[in-house]
């Protein structure tokens, strides 16, 4: 791969107890996104979907959040 | 007419982002730049942004679109895109000092979070011409017929795809690789030499 390889987002962020599962969240996101996805297609209702949807995405901005907190090796 | 177009226009909204989507595929799997984690919360975000207009096309199902299920579908639509610039800012910001020379390889002269930015500000303009004729555009007269079911169907499928490639690039473990240049289920399973968990990967 070329390009810069960062190696930031392996730093522990803030809640470095908890920030590590952040990162297998990925995984558990697609799956959400997925659930959501079929739910909206088979028809649910208004609320279901805007559930599924505000869920995803608060998952996401926690998932962001932690990268965010991560520290960075950036050496300016 | 004017309620066919909208019909039509969520459509190619949601083929659009199926389009950049699979070319985010192309790039991982024929020039092998692997995503990193913020790389995948712009995918994320795109699919979040997608809802929206998947959600108008499948509310055609019991006939007429209402004007409070437009709103909400493009509502959706702009709330996501802002994550979704937020995001991809993150990324560009990060390597925007010279001479960092961003990370992975560019497309047509930009690199991939660059080009998600530019979608997600599309996304912005789109949503807000929508919703100032949404009166106009709310689909009417317009049936859920084979082509809204391939484009939910592909777009069920991309979003499937993403889950699997994600899986097959964190495997069991809770941290991705500092540079993500393999897929580490299969190291982690040993299908080949140095199967042994390495760069950071294993906790």
């Amino acid at each position: 791969m070329s390009g810069r390889r960062s190696s930031w987002f392996l730093i522990p962020a803030r809640s470095s107890r908890f920030g590590h599962y952040f990162e297998q969240m990925a995984t558990i996101l697609f799956a959400v996104l997925l659930v959501a996805g079929w739910l909206i297609v088979r028809g649910s209702g208004r609320g279901t979907v805007l559930a599924a949807w505000t869920v995803s995405l608060v998952a996401i901005l926690l998932l962001f959040n932690y990268h965010v907190g991560a520290k960075l090796p950036l050496n300016f | 007419m004017t309620g066919r177009l909208g019909f039509w226009l969520a459509h190619l909204f949601v083929l659009a982002y199926c389009g950049v989507l699979i070319g985010g595929f192309a790039v991982q799997f024929v020039t092998g730049d692997l995503p990193c984690p913020l790389c995948i919360l712009q995918r994320m975000a795109m699919m979040l942004v997608a809802f929206g207009p998947l959600y108008i096309i499948v509310r055609t199902r019991r006939g007429d679109v209402r004007l409070a299920d437009y709103a909400m579908g493009y509502g959706m639509s702009i709330v996501a895109a802002v994550v979704g610039a937020a995001i991809a800012v993150r990324q560009i910001l990060l390597h925007i000092v010279p001479p960092d020379p961003g990370y992975g390889s560019p497309i047509l002269g930009l690199h991939l979070y660059t080009w998600a930015f530019i979608t997600f500000c599309v996304v912005l303009v789109f949503c807000g011409v929508s919703l100032i004729f949404a009166r106009a555009l709310v689909p009417r007269g317009v049936r859920f017929g084979w082509p809204s079911k391939v484009v939910c169907g592909l777009f069920l499928v991309i979003v499937a795809a993403n889950l699997v490639v994600v899986f097959l690039q964190a495997g069991f473990h809770w941290f991705l690789p500092p540079d993500p240049d393999r897929y580490e289920i299969f190291h982690s399973l040993a299908f080949w030499d140095g199967g042994a968990i390495s760069g950071g990967a294993a906790e």
